[in-house]
């Protein structure tokens, strides 16, 4: 089944082929599965992540580090958006400076990462668009993901 | 990423343990005789499917599926663990 076609072919009616359908479910993802992940995709490349404890990650490029608390609740408006806040102003200027990603902005020290443009999950914002619920929360070395995504029965563009 | 992908359908998703989905997919006549069409094209020409769902390796991972069927519309209640 080559899902990304069907998901392009259905994408304009909103999923409507699958208007109905829900699934639930919790995905912890390890340390080592983020990292892999990086490092296949630039700019992304030389970037490490450290999952602590109470939502904590500390993120590493080279000598650099960033430390900062993940918003358990994930922005699921249009498309879903994880919020990060800085440990310090100080850092979140660098940040500033430093990061110049379309589907980053920076308000403070609040990072804001727009799921749906970033690459290459963007090939999936029709998916993502039917996201209702999703919350992050983690434990030494793991990212637990919890979610509800459904396509409203009730509606052809879901 | 699709060589990430490639990877943990390689390791069968253990970097995944403790992972939890369940979920309903309601699939109307249209959708079905859809894909039908599809996979039957594809038998014929498997280098035109492009990037795939590993659905061999993911029944691996299905602690329960069971089907209802109702006027035109098959829907599958399955649950995954990983």
């Amino acid at each position: 089944m080559d899902v990304r076609a069907f998901v392009r072919e259905d994408a304009p009616g909103g999923l409507a082929q699958l208007k109905g359908m829900r699934l639930t479910g919790e995905i912890p993802l390890r340390e080592g599965v983020i990292n892999d992940a990086l490092r296949s995709r630039t700019p992304w490349r030389d970037l490490m992540i450290s999952v602590e404890d109470r939502n904590q990650i500390v993120l590493r490029k080279g000598l650099f580090h960033v430390t900062a608390t993940l918003d358990e609740t994930v922005d699921t408006g249009h498309t879903p958006r994880i919020r990060l806040r800085l440990a310090s102003a100080v850092i979140a200027w660098t940040v500033g400076r430093l990061v110049r990603l379309p589907y980053v902005t920076l308000d403070g020290r609040i990072v804001t990462i727009d799921l749906g443009a970033m690459p290459p999950v963007r090939d999936w914002e029709p998916v993502l668009r039917h996201l209702r619920r999703a919350t992050l929360t983690t434990s030494r070395g793991v990212l637990r993901v919890q979610f509800e995504w459904s396509v409203d029965p009730a509606s052809p563009r879901g | 990423m699709q060589e990430w992908l490639k990877t943990q359908v390689a390791n069968n998703f253990e970097a995944f343990a403790g992972a939890r989905v369940s979920g309903s997919v309601p699939f109307t006549e249209s959708v079905l005789n859809s894909w039908l069409e599809s996979a039957l094209r594809h038998q014929v020409a498997p280098s035109a499917t492009g990037s795939q769902i590993p659905l061999a390796q993911l029944t691996r991972l299905v602690a329960s599926v069971r089907v209802e069927i109702a006027e035109g519309v098959l829907t599958l209640h399955f649950e995954l663990k990983a």
